[in-house]
């Protein structure tokens, strides 16, 4: 690959953690680079696995549709995020669709290449490790969440969970910094449009958050913190 | 601690003072505040934090450099 990528993003990717920047460099050259537009696809639910990537630069939105047609946001990747990771070492077929949200940057390999590579350089596999892991724990989260708590609490604790991963802090409180509808947060959260927006409309009325071309800037955190607690 | 470090405290961030200080956790268990591992811990301040929870920053910063100074010591 001939894409020159600066040491700060690629110190920011979990999967190249605590690997030298020269290895690095030697990792990155086995890659390809991949450029997808907003509204185009990594790849689709059910596609057979082939490649796995890091995302670079740009933001994708994780999703699956269910037989009926109805669209579950699984999450958003941010720069530094990996895609396909667990799922193409397995040989399965992808299980979710990944969209890009804005231009993005990433580089990918195929999956004898990322074989290969793991066994040169353990680090990486114990790094993929790392990141299922921290998926795994995120997706226990909101399991039990769907399984116990209201819908007003879940759609709190979703901003909070992205406030957390896409959070800038502002002049006014804390900007989510990535395009989100009500749809969207609807589809985070097992809940309809309809339910979000009146929720979002009273947290704005309430001065909790603010939300102007599908950015929400949270105002209030700890409004919304004790909504999803239950403090 | 001098005027500056002071200062410094007022504007760490709260996921800054816990990465620096663990210790210091005890301060926010004790006035009963979700502080650490919250959320927005990487974007509010200590001063932040009083405001929302209506204690006073001059207290909890202070309560805050006793914990520090008995680490230091």
């Amino acid at each position: 690959m001939r894409i020159t990528v600066d040491e700060e993003s690629l110190a920011r990717c979990a999967l190249l953690k605590e690997i030298s920047p020269a290895e690095r460099q030697t990792i990155l050259a086995t890659g390809q680079e991949r450029r997808v537009m907003p509204g185009e696809y990594f790849f689709h639910q059910g596609e057979a696995s082939d490649w796995l990537y890091i995302l670079l630069a740009g933001q994708v939105k994780l999703a699956q549709v269910t037989e009926a047609g109805n669209q579950v946001v699984i999450g958003y990747l941010g720069p530094g995020g990996g895609l396909g990771i667990v799922v193409a070492l397995s040989n399965i077929p992808y299980p979710l669709s990944a969209e890009a949200m804005e231009p993005c940057l990433a580089v990918g390999w195929e999956r004898e290449e990322m074989k290969a590579l793991m066994r040169r350089y353990p680090q990486l596999a114990l790094n993929s490790l790392g990141m299922v892991g921290e998926r795994f724990a995120e997706l226990q989260e909101r399991f039990r969440d769907l399984a116990t708590r209201r819908v007003e609490q879940r759609v709190a604790r979703a901003l909070l969970r992205l406030v957390r991963q896409f959070g800038k802090r502002v002049p006014q409180g804390v900007l989510i910094d990535i395009p989100l509808s009500r749809q969207s947060l609807a589809e985070m959260t097992g809940t309809n449009i309809y339910q979000v927006s009146r929720m979002v409309s009273r947290w704005e009325k309430e001065g909790v958050l603010q939300s102007d071309h599908q950015r929400i800037t949270i105002l209030k955190a700890h409004e919304l913190v004790i909504l999803g607690e239950d403090l | 601690m001098t005027d500056s470090e002071t200062n410094n405290l007022a504007e760490m961030t709260i996921e800054d003072l816990l990465r620096h200080w663990p210790e210091t956790a005890v301060i926010f268990h004790q006035h009963h505040m979700a502080c650490p591992g919250c959320a927005v811990a990487p974007f509010y301040t200590v001063v932040d934090a009083a405001r929302v929870y209506g204690l006073p920053a001059e207290q909890l910063l202070a309560e805050i450099q006793d914990v520090i100074a008995t680490i230091n010591d």
